[in-house]
């Protein structure tokens, strides 16, 4: 059950990583006045 | 210290979370989207605590919006790192946000059309610099280009017509004026130059810095 509840939470925390990744890729980051470099391959 | 940073982190955490759930080869972009993330985090901790000492949260909460959401659209200047974008940003947030705030008394007795002026001065703006992408994310297509114009002439209008339609009386419609005009100014050279300029006044001595931001400052012109 833990494993099960532990592998849901690392799932949701990659989900919410991809999409802030996928949606600052193309346009100005929520950084406002600095802007990471994207990763190479995406 | 030394060794920590925002970049650091967010790409450790990132590394971890693609372990984690078996995407080793997704590291790099879920580590790209933790630093957003966790730098945004940080960001704003810093400003709501400046902002609760000042007793500015409601303005600045107000500002935030209104620029995050333009300032997405239309792009504009930028630091060359995240500390210093991160002081940069706070001073400014805070500065504007105390400033209406303090201001607002007198500025309720100016009739509408100073409003409409602040308007008319910021939409011209827009309409000239935008939008503007960040130099290692460069527009894609022409057509991406003119869609993001198009997106920010409408945030602009829409955020416009809703001070207007609150007048002068209204602390929200002078935050969304003194927002829109602040981004604005972060489209033209003279804020190019202003940001540069805070850029090597947090970083005295370090040619490196001057070097990457008068290379900014190139391409925008």
């Amino acid at each position: 059950m833990l494993k099960l509840l532990t592998r849901a939470m690392y799932s949701g925390a990659a989900a919410v990583f991809a999409l802030v990744a996928m949606t600052n890729i193309g346009t100005t980051s929520w950084f406002m006045m600095y802007q990471p470099d994207p990763p190479k391959k995406y | 210290m030394r060794g920590i940073s925002i970049h650091s982190l967010g790409y450790m955490v990132g590394a971890h979370i693609a372990k984690k759930v078996d995407q080793p080869d997704r590291a790099n972009f879920l580590g790209y989207g933790a630093e957003i993330l966790i730098g945004g985090i940080v960001k704003l901790a810093v400003l709501f605590l400046v902002s609760a000492v000042l007793g500015i949260v409601i303005e600045a909460a107000l500002l935030l919006a209104v620029i995050a959401v333009v300032r997405t659209l239309s792009g504009g200047a930028h630091c060359s790192a995240y500390y210093r974008c991160l002081i940069t940003s706070v001073l400014v947030f805070t500065t504007l946000g105390y400033t209406i705030k303090t201001m607002h008394p007198l500025m309720s007795l100016l009739p509408s059309a100073a409003l409409a002026g602040i308007i008319t001065l910021y939409t011209y703006l827009y309409w000239g610099y935008a939008p503007q992408a960040p130099l290692n994310k460069p527009f894609k297509s022409k057509a991406a280009e003119t869609d993001f114009r198009c997106y920010t002439l409408i945030a602009v209008f829409s955020l416009s017509l809703i001070a207007l339609l609150l007048g002068t009386e209204s602390l929200t419609s002078w935050i969304i004026a003194g927002g829109l005009l602040w981004q604005a100014f972060t489209l033209t050279p003279a804020g190019h130059g202003f940001i540069k300029f805070m850029d090597v006044l947090l970083s005295p001595g370090r040619e490196e810095v001057k070097n990457n931001v008068e290379a900014v400052n190139k391409s925008h012109v």
